[in-house]
């Protein structure tokens, strides 16, 4: 086994087991954090949190309904789908180069589909997400202190710029391919 | 393609199969086949040189122009 395929395979191993963490933990710090004394504790001295514009989100006020916590909970679950969803395409792609196949059309596709990933996940997961955990965050409050705000602002131009790096890396790809074929067929 | 190949023109010709004149190349009768079969995109010098060696013809014997017609 190479070295490709023998860091690859336990690169893989890492995102199997990370997928399922981010959507979990969402669910577990949105409904029972505020029930469980050891998450609590975790989160009171910060070792876990949830914020939202640079400000931790207090989900362990028990004035917090069951409705903004379902909010807030969509709100970080939308975020985590795209995480997952990035996860699931690294995992395809290291169990490519885990069975030897460094270079297809394969490869090609996996890079297009994180490109494409990253850059929903900077437009409307990121632009959607902040609205839903502004407005779970909120929605407990008074009537007259409710927010639902819309925002594009620095962490989405960093994701956009990492997504549109993917999907030129995929075209890059795409034209390499090319060259491999006409290597290929040239006797 | 305008390009025909007549490489198992000449390999009749000679009575010669593939595999041998493959042996004699160089090359994997598998790439030799893709010559054969005209899907390739380029063949280097040394490759046609080494053929025409063993089939001991010209290069013009195996490769040959012919523009596409008009369709009407």
């Amino acid at each position: 086994m190479t070295k490709i395929q023998r860091i690859s395979k336990y690169m893989k191993l890492g995102c199997l087991t990370y997928m399922p963490i981010p959507i979990l933990a969402s669910l577990l710090l949105w409904f029972t954090a505020h029930k469980i004394p050891f998450i609590e504790y975790l989160y009171k001295a910060g070792y876990i949190s949830i914020s939202h514009a640079g400000k931790p989100i207090d989900i362990l006020s028990a004035n917090m309904t069951a409705l903004a916590r379902t909010v807030g909970f969509f709100g970080s679950f939308l975020t985590d789908l795209f995480t997952v969803l990035i996860f699931y395409f690294l995992y395809q792609l290291l169990s490519l180069y885990e069975k030897g196949k460094i270079f297809s059309h394969q490869h090609v596709r996996l890079f297009k589909n994180m490109g494409y990933t990253t850059l929903g996940y900077a437009t409307l997961g990121l632009m959607f997400s902040d609205t839903l955990l502004t407005l779970g965050n909120t929605l407990s409050n008074p009537p007259g202190q409710r927010i639902l705000a819309i925002g594009f602002g620095t962490p989405n131009i960093e994701f956009a710029f990492y997504g549109l790096i993917g999907v030129l890396l995929s075209w890059i790809m795409a034209e390499g391919l090319k060259l491999k074929s006409d290597q290929e067929l040239t006797i | 393609m305008p390009l025909i190949i007549n490489l198992d023109v000449e390999l009749a010709k000679k009575k010669m199969k593939l595999n041998d004149l493959a042996a004699l190349v160089g090359i994997t009768p598998q790439n030799l086949s893709v010559l054969k079969t005209g899907r390739a995109k380029a063949i280097r010098f040394s490759t046609l040189e080494a053929i025409c060696q063993a089939l001991g013809c010209q290069p013009g014997d195996i490769l040959q122009f012919e523009e596409s017609s008009p369709s009407s």
